[in-house]
């Protein structure tokens, strides 16, 4: 396989195309726009109640170019198993299955189909596109949303840390596991790459700003997705049968107060917590990286 | 009947929505582009959550039925060939009579 190593050889086919229903500067539109380009039109994708479900549209029209099925919230995981079944009966080998859910699909009402698919290592990709808050219900506080960030019902700040679902996942022995960012399109096509030829249970994990729930301005989607990786919040690297690689050490790091001093959502936290994230990150940094 | 006889029955014909894309009617800002500026180094291609910009013909183009105007293309631009405008240029505020 030829990874895509330039802009020039991304293929020009739009398998998710404009016209869809997200907000202006939408990252979870942007997280599927890119992954479609790796993924190809061999691809069959179901999607959970989330908002990446609804944008595609209804039963009368769909910005999909590609078999795309809305399952409920609890089992997209599962669905996607019986699919890679279906075609396993009909002998057809040359089809990615994607299970693709938000946050909310991924690590707490579709966990239970989550983990189940994982453990009998299904031949399935299941990505998270996370955007840390349940966007598609009005931007509740999930598992995986930040300690202190301020959504409608934690007002005050978040009052529990983010569970840590990359752990979660690799303690499931996947064939593959990658984080990726919208800010990095070419390390997030690589992945998709890689995991297209991998066969067995594939997870990766995509930080999508959205800029309702973070409370940043539309233009920055992007920009708030760099940052991530910059402050060492986010961090990129893939895990092939459990051996890491960091795919992206960024050119920079900058303070985690740079990120999230731009966030709405971060309003209320106070100097001594950002000095304990600070901390946190740094270790973590360390530990990822070594 | 057995289930593998039922019908494949898609309920949408892809790609249904771009043909009827509008949204002109939502967009409040538009990005101009420096074709003089612009190095087509494709950035900006890959940053659209819209699949609205395209090269052609050697330049990079704005599909204007996908552009929401949401800028990203514009902050993403290391050359900073893209501006955003205002759509609408006239009065603000409600109409006299
Ligand atoms: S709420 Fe956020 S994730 Fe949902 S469509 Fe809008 S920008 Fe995208
Ligand atoms: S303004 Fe937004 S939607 Fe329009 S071309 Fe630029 S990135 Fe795409
Ligand atoms: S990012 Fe800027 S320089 Fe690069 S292709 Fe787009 S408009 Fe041209």
């Amino acid at each position: 396989m030829e990874l895509i190593n330039s802009l020039a050889d991304v293929p020009e086919t739009e398998l998710f195309t404009g016209g869809h229903g997200g907000c202006r500067g939408c990252g979870a539109a942007l997280a599927v726009r890119q992954a479609m380009k790796a993924l190809g039109p061999r691809t069959i994708i179901t999607i959970p109640a989330s908002c990446m479900a609804t944008i595609g549209g209804s039963g009368l029209s769909t910005a999909w170019e590609i078999p795309f099925y809305h399952s409920l919230f609890e089992c997209a995981p599962a669905v996607a198993s019986g699919i890679r079944a279906a075609l396993d009966i009909q002998g057809i080998k040359d089809v990615n299955v994607v299970s693709w859910a938000g946050d909310a699909g991924t690590a707490d009402i579709g966990f239970q189909s989550l983990t189940g698919a994982a453990e009998r290592q299904e031949n399935i990709i299941h990505v998270c596109y996370d955007n840390e808050t349940y966007m598609n219900t009005g931007g509740q506080a999930g598992s995986i949303t930040p300690y202190l960030a301020v959504t409608p019902d934690t007002p005050g700040g978040k009052p529990t840390p983010r569970k840590d679902m990359l752990a979660i996942m690799a303690a499931h022995h996947p064939a593959y596991l990658a984080t990726a960012s919208v800010a990095y399109p070419l390390d997030l096509i690589q992945k998709f790459q890689k995991a297209g030829e991998i066969q067995g249970f594939r997870y990766i994990h995509i930080l999508a700003p959205c800029f309702k729930g973070w409370g940043i301005r539309e233009d920055q989607t992007v920009q708030l997705a760099r940052l991530a990786v910059e402050c060492g919040l986010w961090q990129l690297y893939e895990e092939i049968d459990g051996r890491r690689r960091v795919t992206v050490i960024p050119e920079r790091r900058i303070p985690v107060r740079e990120y999230l001093r731009l966030q709405g959502r971060f309003k209320t936290m106070d100097e001594a917590a950002i000095a304990a994230l600070q901390a946190e990150v740094d270790r973590r940094f360390q530990e990822v990286q070594s | 009947m057995a289930a593998k006889e039922l019908p494949v029955v898609p309920s949408a014909r892809p790609g249904t929505m771009a043909a009827g894309a509008a949204m002109e009617r939502i967009r409040e800002q538009r990005p101009v582009i420096d074709h003089q500026k612009c190095n087509l180094c494709r950035e900006c291609l890959l940053y659209c959550p819209d699949a609205a910009l395209a090269v052609d013909k050697g330049e990079v183009r704005v599909d204007w039925h996908f552009c929401k105007g949401c800028g990203i293309c514009a902050v993403e631009c290391p050359v900073r060939a893209i501006t955003m405008v205002a759509e609408y240029a006239g009065n603000r505020g409600f109409i006299e009579k």
